[in-house]
């Protein structure tokens, strides 16, 4: 179904809740794995896309349409996850690059992941990454998006989102060049 | 050999328990439906907040009783916050529950409700880094 039809169903106050669900089967895995890389443990991206999603339904009245439907449901989980991970900075005493390694911790020690070895050294070349940049990676190479929805969501201009991508991919090439 | 990026197909790494998204959907529409449980995850920082702001009034009611019977205008905006903590931590407070309270007291704020979900201007700043700004790369031809 195209956003448009599901944006109609869910401004329909008697049809909302069915809206809404067929709006979480349509978009949970891509804001699952959107938040699941950035916070890398599963039980705290279960929680935030769970969270995502109810601020989602809180707040459809207030979705005035200036930006796409998923751009705008992105925005959100992005919030939610930069949120997650600044407290857990915060909490800890902590700076980034110490929260970083307990990511990289995460990874070595999940066991929900595959055997794919060079997409778990690419996985650790991104955590040595400044978390925004992190981001801008992630939607662009794992999600595909264009540089103009990552920049709605983002609130970035497209150059600057090009120069970041670009800037993260010769730092990764470097990781697994040396690594 | 180099490796180069272009030459690594993108593929998920992560994977989720058996069954994990043929369930999401019924936890959220639970959540949705109970907004009791939608607001679990802030319940113990609510009650931290709580803990908070009694400790911080008592300590302030009981320590100047006095002060505040003969001035009822008397306020904790008198106090800067350095000062509130040297008190708080004289009288017992350990500096750990000082900071979970005021860490508490932040994300309720963030939890207020908003008109849209926008990423804070701090960190939409930080998305532009210096390295960025200060390359030389051609933004248009990349």
């Amino acid at each position: 179904m195209e956003d448009r039809e599901l944006i109609i169903i869910l401004k329909d106050p008697e049809r909302k809740n069915y809206g809404f669900n067929l709006l979480v089967q349509k978009y949970q895995a891509k804001i699952y794995w959107h938040i699941r890389r950035l916070v890398i443990d599963h039980e705290d991206a279960d929680d935030l896309v769970q969270d995502t999603f109810i601020r989602v339904f809180k707040n459809l009245e207030s979705f005035r349409q200036d930006s796409k439907l998923y751009t705008w449901i992105y925005r959100i989980a992005t919030n939610v996850s930069l949120t997650h991970l600044s407290s857990k900075k915060r909490k800890f005493f902590l700076p980034i690059v110490d929260v970083n390694t307990s990511l990289i911790s995460s990874l070595d020690q999940s066991t929900l992941v595959t055997e794919d070895e060079i997409m778990k050294k690419l996985h650790k070349a991104l955590l040595k990454l400044p978390e925004k940049q992190r981001l801008v990676f992630n939607m662009k190479y794992f999600d595909d998006l264009k540089y103009e929805d990552i920049s709605e969501i983002t609130g970035t201009s497209v150059g600057a989102l090009k120069a970041s991508y670009h800037l993260a991919v010769k730092k990764i090439e470097d990781y697994l060049n040396n690594n | 050999m180099k490796i180069k990026l272009d030459d690594i197909k993108s593929r998920e790494y992560f994977t989720v328990p058996e069954g994990y998204f043929e369930k999401l959907p019924l936890k959220i529409q639970k959540q949705v439906e109970s907004p009791r449980s939608s607001t679990s995850v802030y319940l113990p920082v609510l009650k931290w907040a709580a803990v908070f702001v009694v400790v911080v009034v008592s300590f302030f009611l009981i320590m100047n009783r006095d002060s505040v019977q003969n001035n009822p205008q008397i306020s904790l905006n008198q106090f800067n916050d350095s000062e509130l903590i040297d008190f708080m931590l004289d009288n017992g407070v350990t500096a750990a529950e000082i900071l979970d309270a005021s860490i508490t007291s932040e994300l309720i704020y963030n939890t207020l409700p908003e008109e849209e979900y926008l990423i804070e201007n701090e960190l939409l700043d930080d998305l532009v880094w210096d390295e960025v700004i200060e390359s030389e790369i051609d933004y248009e031809n990349i």
